[in-house]
Protein backbone atom coordinates (compact mmCIF):
# COMPACT_ATOMS: atom_id res chain seq x y z
CA UNK A 1 0.00 0.00 0.00
CA UNK A 2 1.21 3.60 -0.69
CA UNK A 3 0.15 6.35 1.10
CA UNK A 4 1.14 10.16 -0.26
CA UNK A 5 -0.19 13.55 0.16
CA UNK A 6 0.83 16.43 2.02
CA UNK A 7 1.12 18.19 5.33
CA UNK A 8 2.27 20.95 7.32
CA UNK A 9 4.35 21.46 10.37
CA UNK A 10 5.93 23.96 12.98
CA UNK A 11 9.03 23.80 14.86
CA UNK A 12 9.93 26.27 17.76
CA UNK A 13 13.87 26.05 18.63
CA UNK A 14 16.01 27.20 21.66
CA UNK A 15 20.11 26.65 20.93
CA UNK A 16 22.75 27.89 22.44
CA UNK A 17 26.31 27.11 21.57
CA UNK A 18 26.61 24.17 23.40
CA UNK A 19 22.76 22.70 23.43
CA UNK A 20 19.70 22.50 21.30
CA UNK A 21 16.35 22.43 22.17
CA UNK A 22 13.71 21.61 19.70
CA UNK A 23 10.02 21.06 19.47
CA UNK A 24 7.95 19.93 16.63
CA UNK A 25 4.39 19.22 15.61
CA UNK A 26 3.80 18.14 12.26
CA UNK A 27 0.34 17.38 10.44
CA UNK A 28 -0.78 15.35 7.15
CA UNK A 29 -3.36 13.82 5.70
CA UNK A 30 -3.19 11.55 3.07
CA UNK A 31 -5.19 8.93 0.57
CA UNK A 32 -4.00 5.12 1.11
CA UNK A 33 -3.35 3.53 -2.70
CA UNK A 34 -2.72 0.06 -4.04
CA UNK A 35 1.34 0.15 -4.41
CA UNK A 36 0.29 -1.37 -7.82
CA UNK A 37 -0.38 1.35 -9.74
CA UNK A 38 -2.04 -0.76 -12.20
CA UNK A 39 -4.72 -1.43 -9.39
CA UNK A 40 -7.91 1.06 -8.89
CA UNK A 41 -7.73 3.28 -5.46
CA UNK A 42 -11.38 2.14 -5.36
CA UNK A 43 -13.74 -0.52 -6.62
CA UNK A 44 -16.98 0.06 -8.89
CA UNK A 45 -19.52 -2.32 -8.41
CA UNK A 46 -23.23 -3.14 -8.43
CA UNK A 47 -25.84 -5.33 -6.35
CA UNK A 48 -27.79 -7.66 -8.20
CA UNK A 49 -31.55 -5.92 -8.61
CA UNK A 50 -30.04 -2.88 -8.12
CA UNK A 51 -29.88 -0.16 -11.16
CA UNK A 52 -27.24 2.30 -9.93
CA UNK A 53 -23.44 1.65 -9.56
CA UNK A 54 -21.88 1.89 -6.43
CA UNK A 55 -17.91 2.76 -5.27
CA UNK A 56 -15.95 1.90 -2.30
CA UNK A 57 -14.72 4.70 -0.55
CA UNK A 58 -10.72 5.18 -0.58
CA UNK A 59 -9.35 4.55 2.57
CA UNK A 60 -7.35 7.94 4.32
CA UNK A 61 -5.09 8.50 6.96
CA UNK A 62 -4.34 11.58 9.11
CA UNK A 63 -1.18 11.78 11.16
CA UNK A 64 -0.44 14.35 14.40
CA UNK A 65 3.18 13.88 15.37
CA UNK A 66 4.51 16.20 18.48
CA UNK A 67 8.78 15.49 19.11
CA UNK A 68 10.87 17.22 21.28
CA UNK A 69 14.53 16.47 20.48
CA UNK A 70 17.39 17.84 22.89
CA UNK A 71 20.89 17.50 21.54
CA UNK A 72 24.17 18.78 23.06
CA UNK A 73 27.15 19.67 21.56
CA UNK A 74 30.16 16.70 21.69
CA UNK A 75 32.91 17.91 19.39
CA UNK A 76 34.10 20.79 17.09
CA UNK A 77 36.26 20.34 14.37
CA UNK A 78 37.00 23.55 13.25
CA UNK A 79 39.37 22.22 10.30
CA UNK A 80 36.59 20.66 8.54
CA UNK A 81 33.80 23.33 9.74
CA UNK A 82 32.00 20.45 11.28
CA UNK A 83 29.88 20.32 14.68
CA UNK A 84 28.68 16.82 16.38
CA UNK A 85 25.63 16.37 18.77
CA UNK A 86 25.00 13.59 20.52
CA UNK A 87 21.23 13.76 22.47
CA UNK A 88 17.29 11.83 22.58
CA UNK A 89 14.08 12.61 21.58
CA UNK A 90 11.20 11.79 23.00
CA UNK A 91 8.47 11.30 19.88
CA UNK A 92 4.75 11.24 20.24
CA UNK A 93 2.35 10.18 17.56
CA UNK A 94 -1.35 10.20 16.75
CA UNK A 95 -2.12 7.54 13.78
CA UNK A 96 -6.18 7.56 12.58
CA UNK A 97 -7.09 5.33 9.76
CA UNK A 98 -10.40 5.82 8.18
CA UNK A 99 -11.15 2.64 5.74
CA UNK A 100 -15.14 3.20 5.22
CA UNK A 101 -15.98 6.96 5.82
CA UNK A 102 -17.91 6.91 8.89
CA UNK A 103 -18.59 3.42 9.48
CA UNK A 104 -14.89 1.99 10.05
CA UNK A 105 -12.08 3.94 11.88
CA UNK A 106 -9.19 2.97 14.03
CA UNK A 107 -6.28 5.10 15.50
CA UNK A 108 -2.65 4.23 16.93
CA UNK A 109 -0.60 6.35 19.05
CA UNK A 110 2.67 5.99 19.40
CA UNK A 111 5.24 7.36 22.17
CA UNK A 112 9.15 6.66 21.74
CA UNK A 113 12.53 7.82 23.34
CA UNK A 114 15.03 8.30 20.35
CA UNK A 115 18.71 7.96 20.85
CA UNK A 116 19.73 10.65 17.98
CA UNK A 117 23.24 12.18 16.33
CA UNK A 118 23.33 15.44 14.56
CA UNK A 119 26.48 16.08 12.62
CA UNK A 120 26.07 19.42 10.90
CA UNK A 121 28.66 21.02 8.55
CA UNK A 122 28.84 25.04 8.25
CA UNK A 123 31.67 26.39 6.46
CA UNK A 124 30.45 29.76 6.08
CA UNK A 125 27.53 31.43 8.61
CA UNK A 126 24.83 31.99 5.49
CA UNK A 127 24.74 28.36 4.60
CA UNK A 128 25.32 25.03 6.43
CA UNK A 129 24.01 21.50 6.12
CA UNK A 130 23.06 19.28 8.74
CA UNK A 131 22.38 15.10 9.13
CA UNK A 132 20.46 13.76 12.18
CA UNK A 133 19.66 9.94 12.61
CA UNK A 134 17.95 9.23 15.03
CA UNK A 135 16.98 5.15 16.36
CA UNK A 136 14.25 4.33 18.71
CA UNK A 137 15.63 3.14 22.19
CA UNK A 138 12.24 2.51 23.53
CA UNK A 139 9.09 2.86 21.99
CA UNK A 140 5.15 1.80 22.95
CA UNK A 141 2.24 1.84 20.86
CA UNK A 142 -1.07 2.03 22.17
CA UNK A 143 -3.65 0.85 19.39
CA UNK A 144 -6.80 -1.55 19.22
CA UNK A 145 -5.94 -4.60 20.72
CA UNK A 146 -6.61 -6.90 17.41
CA UNK A 147 -9.08 -6.21 15.50
CA UNK A 148 -8.31 -2.21 14.37
CA UNK A 149 -11.98 -0.91 14.39
CA UNK A 150 -13.73 0.59 16.89
CA UNK A 151 -17.63 -0.61 17.59
CA UNK A 152 -19.80 2.19 15.42
CA UNK A 153 -22.77 1.64 18.36
CA UNK A 154 -21.21 3.73 21.00
CA UNK A 155 -18.66 5.48 18.63
CA UNK A 156 -17.76 7.93 20.73
CA UNK A 157 -14.09 8.57 20.06
CA UNK A 158 -12.61 9.60 22.66
CA UNK A 159 -14.44 6.71 24.94
CA UNK A 160 -12.99 4.13 22.25
CA UNK A 161 -9.55 5.34 22.96
CA UNK A 162 -9.48 4.97 26.41
CA UNK A 163 -11.32 1.30 26.54
CA UNK A 164 -10.76 -0.44 23.11
CA UNK A 165 -7.16 0.39 22.93
CA UNK A 166 -3.86 -1.97 24.25
CA UNK A 167 -0.47 -1.19 24.66
CA UNK A 168 1.33 -3.41 22.33
CA UNK A 169 4.70 -4.99 23.39
CA UNK A 170 8.05 -2.58 23.31
CA UNK A 171 10.01 -4.90 21.59
CA UNK A 172 7.78 -5.38 18.87
CA UNK A 173 8.24 -1.97 17.78
CA UNK A 174 11.77 -0.62 15.70
CA UNK A 175 11.96 2.51 13.91
CA UNK A 176 15.47 4.27 12.54
CA UNK A 177 15.10 7.84 10.58
CA UNK A 178 17.64 9.70 8.44
CA UNK A 179 17.01 13.76 8.20
CA UNK A 180 19.09 15.62 6.24
CA UNK A 181 18.53 19.57 6.20
CA UNK A 182 19.73 22.55 4.08
CA UNK A 183 19.96 26.23 5.56
CA UNK A 184 20.38 28.93 3.64
CA UNK A 185 20.16 32.66 5.72
CA UNK A 186 18.49 34.86 4.38
CA UNK A 187 18.75 37.89 6.81
CA UNK A 188 19.66 38.22 10.41
CA UNK A 189 16.02 37.35 11.21
CA UNK A 190 15.08 34.55 8.34
CA UNK A 191 16.54 31.08 7.44
CA UNK A 192 15.05 29.01 4.72
CA UNK A 193 15.09 25.18 4.86
CA UNK A 194 14.82 22.21 2.58
CA UNK A 195 14.99 18.98 4.17
CA UNK A 196 14.65 15.43 3.35
CA UNK A 197 13.89 12.76 5.61
CA UNK A 198 13.98 8.90 5.07
CA UNK A 199 12.41 6.55 7.18
CA UNK A 200 11.64 2.62 8.23
CA UNK A 201 9.80 1.31 10.60
CA UNK A 202 8.26 -1.98 11.75
CA UNK A 203 6.11 -3.43 14.55
CA UNK A 204 5.43 -7.31 14.42
CA UNK A 205 2.02 -7.52 16.67
CA UNK A 206 -0.60 -8.85 16.13
CA UNK A 207 1.02 -9.11 12.45
CA UNK A 208 4.53 -8.15 10.89
CA UNK A 209 4.11 -4.92 8.66
CA UNK A 210 7.04 -2.80 7.49
CA UNK A 211 6.55 1.36 6.57
CA UNK A 212 9.31 3.71 4.37
CA UNK A 213 8.44 6.75 4.03
CA UNK A 214 10.54 9.46 2.51
CA UNK A 215 9.45 13.74 2.92
CA UNK A 216 10.99 16.63 1.32
CA UNK A 217 9.99 19.80 3.21
CA UNK A 218 10.32 23.14 3.14
CA UNK A 219 10.39 25.93 5.35
CA UNK A 220 10.85 28.98 6.71
CA UNK A 221 12.43 29.53 10.02
CA UNK A 222 12.15 33.38 11.63
CA UNK A 223 14.74 34.06 14.29
CA UNK A 224 14.42 35.92 18.05
CA UNK A 225 18.12 36.95 19.37
CA UNK A 226 18.09 38.37 23.09
CA UNK A 227 18.62 41.82 22.84
CA UNK A 228 22.41 42.13 24.29
CA UNK B 1 27.05 35.19 31.43
CA UNK B 2 27.43 37.75 28.43
CA UNK B 3 28.66 35.38 25.69
CA UNK B 4 26.22 32.83 26.33
CA UNK B 5 23.41 35.12 26.25
CA UNK B 6 24.60 36.33 23.10
CA UNK B 7 24.55 32.37 21.27
CA UNK B 8 21.09 32.05 22.55
CA UNK B 9 18.78 32.07 19.74
CA UNK B 10 14.94 31.43 19.29
CA UNK B 11 13.57 30.17 16.25
CA UNK B 12 10.13 29.27 15.18
CA UNK B 13 10.19 27.27 11.70
CA UNK B 14 7.13 26.65 9.72
CA UNK B 15 6.89 23.61 7.84
CA UNK B 16 5.46 25.46 4.71
CA UNK B 17 5.06 21.73 2.79
CA UNK B 18 6.08 18.85 3.27
CA UNK B 19 5.58 15.78 0.50
CA UNK B 20 5.57 12.23 1.71
CA UNK B 21 5.29 8.99 0.06
CA UNK B 22 4.94 6.02 2.59
CA UNK B 23 5.26 2.21 1.44
CA UNK B 24 3.63 -0.43 3.39
CA UNK B 25 4.58 -3.58 2.87
CA UNK B 26 2.53 -6.59 2.54
CA UNK B 27 2.51 -10.30 3.77
CA UNK B 28 1.38 -11.47 0.72
CA UNK B 29 1.77 -11.40 -3.35
CA UNK B 30 -0.38 -10.40 -5.56
CA UNK B 31 -1.03 -13.69 -6.95
CA UNK B 32 -4.17 -16.08 -6.87
CA UNK B 33 -2.50 -17.98 -3.73
CA UNK B 34 -1.41 -14.72 -2.31
CA UNK B 35 -4.49 -13.18 -2.75
CA UNK B 36 -6.37 -16.03 -1.16
CA UNK B 37 -4.42 -16.53 1.47
CA UNK B 38 -4.52 -13.02 2.32
CA UNK B 39 -7.85 -13.67 2.58
CA UNK B 40 -8.27 -16.80 4.59
CA UNK B 41 -5.36 -15.29 7.19
CA UNK B 42 -7.30 -12.51 8.12
CA UNK B 43 -10.33 -14.07 8.52
CA UNK B 44 -8.60 -16.25 10.97
CA UNK B 45 -6.95 -13.81 12.75
CA UNK B 46 -9.80 -11.55 13.07
CA UNK B 47 -13.43 -13.22 12.64
CA UNK B 48 -15.05 -13.61 15.71
CA UNK B 49 -17.76 -16.08 15.08
CA UNK B 50 -16.14 -19.41 13.92
CA UNK B 51 -17.25 -20.71 17.17
CA UNK B 52 -20.70 -19.21 17.23
CA UNK B 53 -21.37 -20.01 14.05
CA UNK B 54 -19.76 -23.69 14.12
CA UNK B 55 -17.20 -23.28 11.14
CA UNK B 56 -14.22 -25.12 11.32
CA UNK B 57 -11.95 -22.56 9.03
CA UNK B 58 -8.94 -25.12 8.57
CA UNK B 59 -11.11 -27.41 7.17
CA UNK B 60 -12.04 -24.76 4.50
CA UNK B 61 -8.82 -23.88 3.46
CA UNK B 62 -8.04 -27.75 3.66
CA UNK B 63 -11.36 -27.76 0.91
CA UNK B 64 -10.69 -24.95 -1.05
CA UNK B 65 -6.45 -24.10 -1.19
CA UNK B 66 -6.11 -26.88 -3.48
CA UNK B 67 -8.17 -25.29 -5.85
CA UNK B 68 -5.99 -21.76 -6.42
CA UNK B 69 -4.02 -22.26 -9.56
CA UNK B 70 -0.66 -20.30 -10.14
CA UNK B 71 -2.60 -18.41 -13.14
CA UNK B 72 -6.09 -18.87 -13.21
CA UNK B 73 -8.00 -16.28 -14.30
CA UNK B 74 -9.92 -13.87 -11.75
CA UNK B 75 -12.75 -15.62 -12.48
CA UNK B 76 -11.93 -18.68 -10.87
CA UNK B 77 -10.49 -17.03 -8.33
CA UNK B 78 -13.26 -15.23 -7.42
CA UNK B 79 -15.74 -18.14 -7.87
CA UNK B 80 -13.23 -20.16 -5.06
CA UNK B 81 -13.20 -17.53 -2.73
CA UNK B 82 -16.52 -16.85 -2.87
CA UNK B 83 -17.67 -20.60 -2.46
CA UNK B 84 -15.45 -20.54 0.58
CA UNK B 85 -16.94 -17.36 1.86
CA UNK B 86 -20.19 -18.29 1.40
CA UNK B 87 -19.40 -21.25 4.62
CA UNK B 88 -19.85 -18.54 6.87
CA UNK B 89 -23.03 -17.37 6.13
CA UNK B 90 -22.67 -13.95 6.94
CA UNK B 91 -24.31 -11.35 5.33
CA UNK B 92 -21.81 -9.33 6.67
CA UNK B 93 -18.80 -10.78 5.02
CA UNK B 94 -18.49 -9.09 1.66
CA UNK B 95 -16.25 -9.03 -1.56
CA UNK B 96 -15.53 -6.19 -3.41
CA UNK B 97 -13.75 -7.20 -6.73
CA UNK B 98 -13.61 -4.15 -9.65
CA UNK B 99 -16.68 -4.27 -12.16
CA UNK B 100 -18.55 -7.28 -10.71
CA UNK B 101 -21.29 -7.96 -9.06
CA UNK B 102 -21.26 -7.40 -5.02
CA UNK B 103 -20.95 -10.20 -3.39
CA UNK B 104 -22.45 -11.03 0.12
CA UNK B 105 -21.86 -14.53 2.06
CA UNK B 106 -25.11 -14.83 3.31
CA UNK B 107 -29.29 -15.06 2.42
CA UNK B 108 -28.96 -11.53 0.85
CA UNK B 109 -26.76 -12.50 -1.96
CA UNK B 110 -29.82 -14.38 -3.76
CA UNK B 111 -32.50 -12.88 -2.02
CA UNK B 112 -35.38 -10.55 -3.72
CA UNK B 113 -37.02 -8.17 -2.14
CA UNK B 114 -40.02 -9.89 -1.10
CA UNK B 115 -40.30 -13.76 -1.33
CA UNK B 116 -42.76 -13.63 -4.48
CA UNK B 117 -40.48 -10.96 -6.75
CA UNK B 118 -37.44 -11.34 -8.75
CA UNK B 119 -34.10 -10.55 -7.25
CA UNK B 120 -33.38 -8.61 -10.70
CA UNK B 121 -36.40 -6.39 -9.94
CA UNK B 122 -35.21 -5.41 -6.66
CA UNK B 123 -35.00 -1.37 -6.61
CA UNK B 124 -38.70 -1.32 -8.68
CA UNK B 125 -40.59 -3.61 -6.04
CA UNK B 126 -39.06 -1.44 -3.48
CA UNK B 127 -40.14 1.53 -5.17
CA UNK B 128 -43.84 0.39 -5.17
CA UNK B 129 -43.30 -0.70 -1.49
CA UNK B 130 -42.55 2.87 -0.34
CA UNK B 131 -44.97 4.32 -2.57
CA UNK B 132 -47.77 2.34 -0.90
CA UNK B 133 -47.01 3.50 2.63
CA UNK B 134 -46.60 6.64 1.79
CA UNK B 135 -50.05 6.53 -1.03
CA UNK B 136 -52.29 4.43 1.09
CA UNK B 137 -51.18 4.14 4.37
CA UNK B 138 -49.50 8.22 5.34
CA UNK B 139 -51.84 11.66 5.65
CA UNK B 140 -50.16 13.65 3.03
CA UNK B 141 -48.26 16.14 4.90
CA UNK B 142 -45.32 13.29 6.30
CA UNK B 143 -42.04 14.47 5.79
CA UNK B 144 -38.63 12.61 4.56
CA UNK B 145 -35.32 13.74 6.44
CA UNK B 146 -33.02 15.88 4.49
CA UNK B 147 -30.25 13.60 4.87
CA UNK B 148 -31.59 10.92 3.93
CA UNK B 149 -35.16 9.70 1.63
CA UNK B 150 -35.17 6.71 3.39
CA UNK B 151 -35.75 8.22 6.70
CA UNK B 152 -39.38 9.72 6.50
CA UNK B 153 -42.45 9.80 9.21
CA UNK B 154 -45.74 11.12 9.67
CA UNK B 155 -49.23 10.63 11.44
CA UNK B 156 -51.13 7.36 9.73
CA UNK B 157 -54.64 8.40 7.54
CA UNK B 158 -57.36 8.67 10.07
CA UNK B 159 -59.93 5.89 8.07
CA UNK B 160 -57.23 3.39 9.02
CA UNK B 161 -56.48 3.88 12.98
CA UNK B 162 -60.09 3.43 14.38
CA UNK B 163 -60.02 7.07 15.70
CA UNK B 164 -56.58 6.63 16.95
CA UNK B 165 -53.83 8.95 15.64
CA UNK B 166 -51.31 6.84 14.89
CA UNK B 167 -47.71 7.92 14.10
CA UNK B 168 -45.65 6.26 11.93
CA UNK B 169 -41.85 6.63 11.80
CA UNK B 170 -39.36 4.93 8.68
CA UNK B 171 -36.21 4.66 9.30
CA UNK B 172 -34.52 2.28 6.15
CA UNK B 173 -31.12 3.93 6.78
CA UNK B 174 -29.75 6.30 8.85
CA UNK B 175 -26.77 7.92 10.21
CA UNK B 176 -26.05 10.84 12.73
CA UNK B 177 -26.95 13.66 10.44
CA UNK B 178 -30.69 12.20 10.66
CA UNK B 179 -30.58 12.73 14.65
CA UNK B 180 -32.48 16.22 14.43
CA UNK B 181 -34.70 15.20 12.19
CA UNK B 182 -35.57 11.55 14.31
CA UNK B 183 -36.08 13.96 17.09
CA UNK B 184 -38.54 16.22 15.71
CA UNK B 185 -40.71 14.04 14.42
CA UNK B 186 -40.92 11.96 17.40
CA UNK B 187 -41.51 15.30 19.23
CA UNK B 188 -44.28 16.00 16.42
CA UNK B 189 -45.80 12.65 16.89
CA UNK B 190 -45.38 12.66 20.86
CA UNK B 191 -49.33 12.94 21.27
CA UNK B 192 -50.27 10.12 19.25
CA UNK B 193 -51.78 6.99 20.88
CA UNK B 194 -48.94 4.84 19.49
CA UNK B 195 -46.37 4.47 17.10
CA UNK B 196 -45.04 2.42 14.70
CA UNK B 197 -40.91 2.18 13.81
CA UNK B 198 -40.39 0.50 10.24
CA UNK B 199 -37.08 -0.90 9.74
CA UNK B 200 -37.84 -3.08 6.92
CA UNK B 201 -35.04 -2.86 4.17
CA UNK B 202 -32.53 -1.87 6.79
CA UNK B 203 -29.21 -3.13 5.38
CA UNK B 204 -27.19 -0.26 6.39
CA UNK B 205 -26.63 2.65 9.16
CA UNK B 206 -24.88 4.20 12.14
CA UNK B 207 -25.52 2.31 15.21
CA UNK B 208 -24.64 5.73 17.15
CA UNK B 209 -27.77 7.02 15.74
CA UNK B 210 -29.76 3.64 16.36
CA UNK B 211 -28.85 4.00 20.15
CA UNK B 212 -29.92 7.28 19.68
CA UNK B 213 -33.28 6.53 18.48
CA UNK B 214 -33.94 3.88 20.98
CA UNK B 215 -33.00 5.85 24.05
CA UNK B 216 -35.92 8.03 22.97
CA UNK B 217 -38.07 5.06 23.90
CA UNK B 218 -36.69 3.87 26.99
CA UNK B 219 -38.00 3.81 30.27
CA UNK B 220 -35.00 2.76 32.24
CA UNK B 221 -31.64 2.50 32.23
CA UNK B 222 -31.03 -1.51 30.56
CA UNK B 223 -27.91 -2.96 29.29
CA UNK B 224 -29.74 -5.04 25.66
CA UNK B 225 -26.07 -6.15 24.19
CA UNK B 226 -22.79 -7.18 24.95
CA UNK B 227 -19.97 -7.08 22.15
CA UNK B 228 -16.59 -8.85 22.38
CA UNK B 229 -13.95 -8.24 19.67
CA UNK B 230 -10.75 -10.42 18.97
CA UNK B 231 -7.83 -9.93 20.39
CA UNK B 232 -5.67 -13.00 19.59
CA UNK B 233 -4.97 -15.57 16.78
CA UNK B 234 -7.12 -18.48 18.54
CA UNK B 235 -10.49 -18.58 17.33
CA UNK B 236 -11.84 -17.70 21.42
CA UNK B 237 -9.71 -15.42 22.30
CA UNK B 238 -11.73 -12.06 22.98
CA UNK B 239 -11.54 -9.27 24.66
CA UNK B 240 -13.48 -8.28 28.08
CA UNK B 241 -16.83 -7.53 26.65
CA UNK B 242 -18.37 -4.16 26.43
CA UNK B 243 -21.67 -3.45 27.72
CA UNK B 244 -24.49 -1.82 25.69
CA UNK B 245 -27.55 0.12 27.54
CA UNK B 246 -30.20 2.12 26.80
CA UNK B 247 -30.17 5.57 28.84
CA UNK B 248 -33.72 7.09 28.53
CA UNK B 249 -34.09 10.75 28.28
CA UNK B 250 -36.84 13.17 29.46
CA UNK B 251 -39.93 12.73 28.12
CA UNK B 252 -39.18 9.57 26.25
CA UNK B 253 -42.31 7.44 24.64
CA UNK B 254 -43.89 5.34 26.67
CA UNK B 255 -47.01 5.05 24.39
CA UNK B 256 -47.66 1.50 22.81
CA UNK B 257 -44.58 1.34 20.03
CA UNK B 258 -44.70 -1.38 17.43
CA UNK B 259 -41.04 -1.98 15.39
CA UNK B 260 -41.38 -3.76 12.17
CA UNK B 261 -38.83 -5.93 10.83
CA UNK B 262 -38.42 -8.22 7.89
CA UNK B 263 -35.23 -10.41 6.67
CA UNK B 264 -33.92 -6.81 5.35
CA UNK B 265 -33.62 -5.37 8.40
CA UNK B 266 -29.62 -5.68 9.45
CA UNK B 267 -26.80 -4.96 10.85
CA UNK B 268 -27.49 -1.40 12.94
CA UNK B 269 -31.29 -1.75 12.19
CA UNK B 270 -31.28 -4.90 14.19
CA UNK B 271 -29.33 -2.99 17.09
CA UNK B 272 -32.00 -1.14 16.71
CA UNK B 273 -34.63 -4.05 17.25
CA UNK B 274 -32.95 -5.43 19.78
CA UNK B 275 -32.48 -2.13 22.17
CA UNK B 276 -36.32 -1.70 21.37
CA UNK B 277 -37.62 -4.97 21.87
CA UNK B 278 -36.77 -5.28 25.97
CA UNK B 279 -39.09 -2.46 26.70
CA UNK B 280 -42.40 -2.63 27.95
CA UNK B 281 -44.55 -0.80 25.91
CA UNK B 282 -42.58 -2.28 22.73
CA UNK B 283 -43.77 -5.30 20.16
CA UNK B 284 -42.10 -6.73 17.39
CA UNK B 285 -44.18 -7.61 13.94
CA UNK B 286 -42.86 -8.81 11.17
CA UNK B 287 -40.73 -11.30 9.71
CA UNK B 288 -37.15 -12.54 11.17
CA UNK B 289 -34.39 -10.20 10.90
CA UNK B 290 -31.29 -10.52 8.75
CA UNK B 291 -29.23 -12.39 11.14
CA UNK B 292 -25.70 -9.80 10.88
CA UNK B 293 -25.33 -7.48 13.67
CA UNK B 294 -22.22 -6.87 14.10
CA UNK B 295 -19.69 -4.02 12.85
CA UNK B 296 -17.69 -4.85 10.25
CA UNK B 297 -14.13 -3.90 9.03
CA UNK B 298 -12.99 -3.45 5.54
CA UNK B 299 -10.00 -4.61 4.21
CA UNK B 300 -7.71 -4.75 1.37
CA UNK B 301 -6.11 -8.23 -1.05
CA UNK B 302 -2.84 -7.72 -2.75
CA UNK B 303 -4.71 -7.55 -5.85
CA UNK B 304 -7.03 -4.69 -5.01
CA UNK B 305 -10.14 -6.28 -4.37
CA UNK B 306 -11.62 -5.51 -1.34
CA UNK B 307 -13.94 -7.23 1.68
CA UNK B 308 -15.58 -6.76 4.37
CA UNK B 309 -15.96 -9.18 7.52
CA UNK B 310 -17.59 -9.23 11.21
CA UNK B 311 -15.83 -8.11 13.66
CA UNK B 312 -17.80 -8.39 16.94
CA UNK B 313 -19.35 -11.24 18.69
CA UNK B 314 -22.30 -9.58 19.84
CA UNK B 315 -25.24 -11.47 22.36
CA UNK B 316 -28.34 -10.28 24.96
CA UNK B 317 -27.87 -10.05 28.65
CA UNK B 318 -29.73 -13.67 28.22
CA UNK B 319 -26.55 -14.90 26.64
CA UNK B 320 -28.46 -15.55 22.89
CA UNK B 321 -26.50 -14.38 20.10
CA UNK B 322 -28.32 -13.55 16.66
CA UNK B 323 -25.91 -13.67 13.89
CA UNK B 324 -26.81 -15.82 10.86
CA UNK B 325 -30.24 -16.79 12.79
CA UNK B 326 -32.21 -13.65 13.01
CA UNK B 327 -34.72 -11.57 15.22
CA UNK B 328 -37.40 -13.38 15.94
CA UNK B 329 -40.60 -11.13 15.96
CA UNK B 330 -43.50 -11.07 18.51
CA UNK B 331 -45.87 -12.20 15.98
CA UNK B 332 -45.31 -12.93 12.52
CA UNK B 333 -46.03 -11.77 9.20
CA UNK B 334 -44.22 -12.10 5.97
CA UNK B 335 -44.96 -9.68 3.44
CA UNK B 336 -45.99 -10.55 -0.09
CA UNK B 337 -45.37 -8.49 -3.39
CA UNK B 338 -48.60 -9.76 -4.49
CA UNK B 339 -50.28 -7.59 -1.77
CA UNK B 340 -47.66 -4.69 -3.00
CA UNK B 341 -49.25 -4.49 -6.27
CA UNK B 342 -52.32 -4.28 -4.61
CA UNK B 343 -51.62 -1.56 -2.83
CA UNK B 344 -51.53 -3.34 0.58
CA UNK B 345 -49.12 -3.55 3.58
CA UNK B 346 -49.78 -6.84 5.65
CA UNK B 347 -47.25 -5.86 7.92
CA UNK B 348 -48.32 -2.55 8.57
CA UNK B 349 -52.24 -3.73 8.54
CA UNK B 350 -51.03 -6.29 11.21
CA UNK B 351 -49.69 -3.55 13.34
CA UNK B 352 -52.73 -1.60 12.72
CA UNK B 353 -54.69 -3.80 14.08
CA UNK B 354 -52.82 -4.66 17.10
CA UNK B 355 -52.48 -0.72 18.05
CA UNK B 356 -56.34 -0.15 17.50
CA UNK B 357 -56.95 -3.50 19.49
CA UNK B 358 -59.16 -5.18 16.55
CA UNK B 359 -56.91 -8.57 16.48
Amino acid sequence: MVGQGCGVGIRFAKEKVSSRHWVYIDYSRHPISPADKSLPETINYTIRGQSVPLSTYPAKTLYVGLRYDYHRLVKTIPKYWLKWYLGGAIDGSFHFYEAMAGYNDSWITSYALDLSTIVKYGRTCRQSFEVQLSTSLFSFVQRPPYSTSTDETKHSSTADYFTKTRPQGVDDNFWISSLMTYHHSVNCDLDLTLSYRLSYARSNQPRPVSIISHQIGFGITFLFRPAR
Amino acid sequence: MKYLSICLLFAASLQVLSCEKIFITQEFKNDPAGVFDALWTEFDLLYPLFDAKGINWDSLSTVYRPQIQANMPDDDLHDVMTSMLAQLDDNHVKLYAQGRELFRAGSLNEMSAFIDSPVETFDRSLNRYYTTIKNEYLQSNYRSSAADILIFAGELQSSLTGGLTIGYINIGHGSVNDKSFISEALSSLGSTDGLIIDTRFNTDGEGRLYTYIANLFADQERPFLFGQARNGPKHDDFDKPTSWSLEPVEDSYQKPVIVLTNRHTLGAGEILVLALRGLPHVSIIGDTTGGALSDVILRDLPNGWKYTLSNYLLYTPSGDNYEGIGIPPDSGVVDLYFHVLNRIDQTLDAALEFLTGNN
